[in-house]
């Protein structure tokens, strides 16, 4: 009977030995298999899926291109080679500073690639680890690649445009002088890198020189507007010797607090003489209050243009901005309607233009933008306040434009820095109205080529400011005092009740 | 299933653990929101992305009793008595954690009315930047039952959790790391520039390919991946499959 037991007993204990072992094969076996179901998936949905399966519900879409970035890419000839190399390693997201001012380019750019369908190629590389990718990139070192180590190069048909990413936002100027940080107000980079690639392909259409060395104010907006016309910029330095270049198509004074030279006065005039296209811009602001712009005025009353100085307050609380006098609505004069499809323009601290007292009848000269019938003119006055200057009100020229129709000169004159200062495109980005009326004056003197008119639009950062009446210290105070005491303290509080009370059981 | 998400649920408010892992959410969640606050600038982005970093603690003080605490107890044997799917446990025990992760964000949603209500800016990115908190403390979560499956001890499977989360917050750098590694070792043999770094490019991308921080970053900005999504939710479902199969094993070894 024993014998029998045992020998049950036994196969028993095979049967469910055997069983385990089946167990521990099936269990690992499918763990196994899951592991690698899980594997194949993530990676067929990664490789294969995962640009179609990627969703830009970004505001403004600032990680995809637009249409008119596509339809660029769809006009470039088959066969075009278009690469775009960042000269350092591709960030990794791990590394929050260094991927920061990336943030907005290295999404858009993997668009570009993907939507290029395959003239665009985005690569990075390290150029102290893979120092040939200079001389591969420019092989007659014009460029001095070596120095732009985390910076972008696009290169297209031997020739290279190098991006700097600082150069793909709009920077606060104001929050940047205050706090000496960047305050990325909106983000360029698509229309950075559009036009980049445009330039290359198509060429440049013309060189606008913008004069440097006058105690002008930033004109990186300028540059990147004039570049979105098809125009090379370059600057021209009043300190060592003035002279304006034969292959200049474009002068640009931007907002000068001093006065121009007496070589600048001559040259500039030859200039105009031989058919040049200058465009000036002088606002009313405390560091130019004093100047008389003799010089200046000297130059544009060859023109039958005289700069005030003084500044426009406009009375009409129909064309006041936040009912502020000097920051308000212009109307555009009728020859100029079809510049814009907006019918009043933005002006701020706005110089008066008049007429200059001795008439060039070699000149016709109009108004561009006009203030209403209630604007007079005042100066700075203490404490930032404006202090009216006796005179009847009236209409006030603000912007006006000069053409010698024989030799073919033209010259805008603008008494606002509205429409060139990096200070007003840090607010309001170059997609403002203000941008396109500028553009469009560009374009009456300069023409450009059609393709170079996309209209890529500025896309907006988000700005997660607070309102400053409710932001304050006593709120900061109380947000400290609730979220960072009293709350922690009551969880506290019930843990070590629930603790005293079940330590016991 | 029902019973055992509400018992385990119910269970981190009768031990001080889901008050001191709340505590802890609290007032380091608020210590962020004060400092972006006391600057006027508030993105709530930015708060939910640097709270990512506190699954290190937060994730081995929720998980760690999970089972251990049950193995201890002797109270395990119940799972394996009763006629119950050991699945059902583990992914009832997964729902509780995934519940109160969800009880101590309402912080964090309180932070964002606050915002909102002082005239800040709610856009896209935060709505993704939860979704992506949520998916990551799923697959971490999963980590931490597994952790604590595979030991006896609740200190050993909270460091093991502890563990698991830092080499995948490390990931990248990790990666980063064997790369220049790798192309050391390569320069050492004498082979060219390009190679080594599409030796180093390679490595480092394989390994940081693991790294769900990388792959969810773009959520932030408003840009959603399916495929990150994906990969959270199925290493989740994996670590979790592999902890029915060492309960499941448990209950056929049982003597």
């Amino acid at each position: 009977m024993s014998i029998i037991n045992k020998s049950s007993n036994n196969a028993k204990k095979k049967h469910v030995n055997e069983r385990a072992h089946q167990m521990k094969i099936y269990s690992i076996g499918s763990v196994v298999l899951l592991g690698l179901i899980i594997l194949l998936i993530n990676v067929i949905l990664d490789v294969f899926l995962g640009k179609n399966l990627t969703f830009d519900f970004s505001i403004e879409h600032s990680n995809s291109i637009t249409e008119a970035s596509e339809q660029f890419l769809d006009s470039i000839p088959d066969g075009t080679k278009i690469r775009i190399v960042g000269l350092f390693l591709r960030p990794s997201s791990t590394d929050e500073t260094q991927y920061q001012q990336y943030q907005y380019i290295i999404p858009l750019l993997d668009d570009y690639a993907k939507k290029g369908k395959g003239k665009v190629t985005v690569e990075y590389t390290d150029i102290t680890m893979n120092p040939g990718i200079i001389s591969e990139l420019d092989p007659t070192g014009s460029y001095d690649l070596s120095s732009k180590a985390g910076q972008f190069v696009v290169s297209c048909n031997g020739k290279l445009n190098v991006i700097n990413p600082i150069n793909c936002y709009t920077i606060d100027t104001d929050y940047l002088a205050k706090y000496d940080v960047y305050m990325a107000t909106a983000n360029n980079t698509e229309y950075t890198f559009t036009n980049a690639m445009m330039s290359l392909v198509k060429g440049y259409s013309s060189k606008a020189y913008v004069i440097a060395g006058n105690k002008e104010v930033g004109t990186t907006q300028l540059k990147r507007m004039l570049n979105g016309l098809g125009m090379e910029t370059n600057d021209l330095d009043v300190v060592s010797g003035f002279k304006v270049p034969d292959d200049c198509s474009l002068l640009v004074l931007n907002c000068p607090d001093t006065d121009i030279t007496e070589t600048m006065y001559v040259e500039m005039k030859a200039y105009v003489a031989r058919g040049g296209k200058v465009i000036v811009a002088v606002g009313y602001n405390n560091d130019n209050v004093n100047e008389p712009y003799t010089n200046l005025n000297r130059f544009l009353g060859e023109m039958n243009i005289n700069i005030e100085r003084c500044m426009v307050s406009e009375n009409d609380p129909t064309y006041q901005l936040n009912t502020q006098i000097n920051d308000s609505l212009a109307d555009i004069a009728q020859g100029f309607a079809d510049f814009s499809e907006e019918k009043k323009m933005h002006i701020t601290l706005a110089r008066p233009l008049s007429p200059a007292s001795t008439v060039n009848a070699e000149f016709t000269t109009v108004p561009v933008l006009m203030t209403s019938k209630k604007a007079t003119r005042s100066v700075a006055g203490e404490n930032n306040t404006a202090k009216q200057i006796e005179g009847e009100a009236g209409v006030i020229n603000v912007a006006m434009y000069a053409a010698n129709i024989e030799t073919r000169g033209e010259v805008f004159v603008f008494g606002t820095e509205n429409f060139t200062s990096d200070l007003y495109y840090s607010e309001f980005t170059l997609s403002d109205k203000d941008a396109g009326f500028f553009r469009a004056c560009v374009r009456s003197m300069v023409p450009t080529t059609a393709s170079y008119n996309i209209d890529i639009p500025v896309k907006k950062i988000d700005s997660y400011m607070l309102a400053e009446d409710k932001a304050t210290t006593s709120m900061s105070t109380v947000m400290m005092i609730v979220f960072m005491i009293v709350l922690p303290i009551i969880c506290s509080t019930a843990a070590v009740i629930v603790y005293n009370k079940r330590k016991n059981l | 299933m029902y019973a055992i998400f509400k018992r385990e649920f119910l269970s981190y408010f009768r031990t001080p653990v889901g008050y001191v892992a709340m505590a802890i959410f609290t007032f380091i969640s608020g210590f962020i929101f004060y400092s972006l606050f006391s600057t006027g600038i508030v993105n709530i982005s930015e708060e939910i992305i640097s709270l990512r970093a506190l699954f290190i603690v937060i994730i081995p003080i929720i998980t760690m009793g999970m089972f251990a605490e049950d193995r201890k107890r002797g109270t395990e044997v119940l799972y394996y008595a009763n006629p119950v799917d050991l699945f059902s446990v583990v992914f009832s025990k997964f729902l509780a954690a995934i519940l109160l992760c969800f009880v101590m964000f309402i912080n964090v949603f309180i932070h964002i009315i606050v915002v909102a209500a002082c005239g800040g800016e709610i856009g896209i990115g935060v709505f993704g930047s939860v979704l992506v908190f949520f998916f990551m403390a799923a697959l971490f979560i999963a980590i931490g039952i597994f952790a604590s499956v595979i030991t006896d001890n609740q200190i050993i499977s909270a460091i093991l959790t502890f563990i698991f989360i830092l080499v995948i917050q490390l990931m990248s750098m990790i990666g980063s790391y064997i790369g220049t590694f790798v192309s050391t070792i390569m320069a050492y043999m004498g082979l060219s520039n390009v190679t080594r770094q599409s030796a180093q490019s390679a490595v480092s991308g394989a390994i940081s390919w693991f790294d769900p921080f990388a792959k969810t970053y773009e959520f932030r900005n408003g840009t959603f991946s399916v495929s990150a999504l994906v990969f959270c939710l199925s290493f989740a479902i994996f670590f979790l499959y592999l902890s029915f199969r060492i309960l499941e094993k448990k209950r056929w070894s049982q003597k």
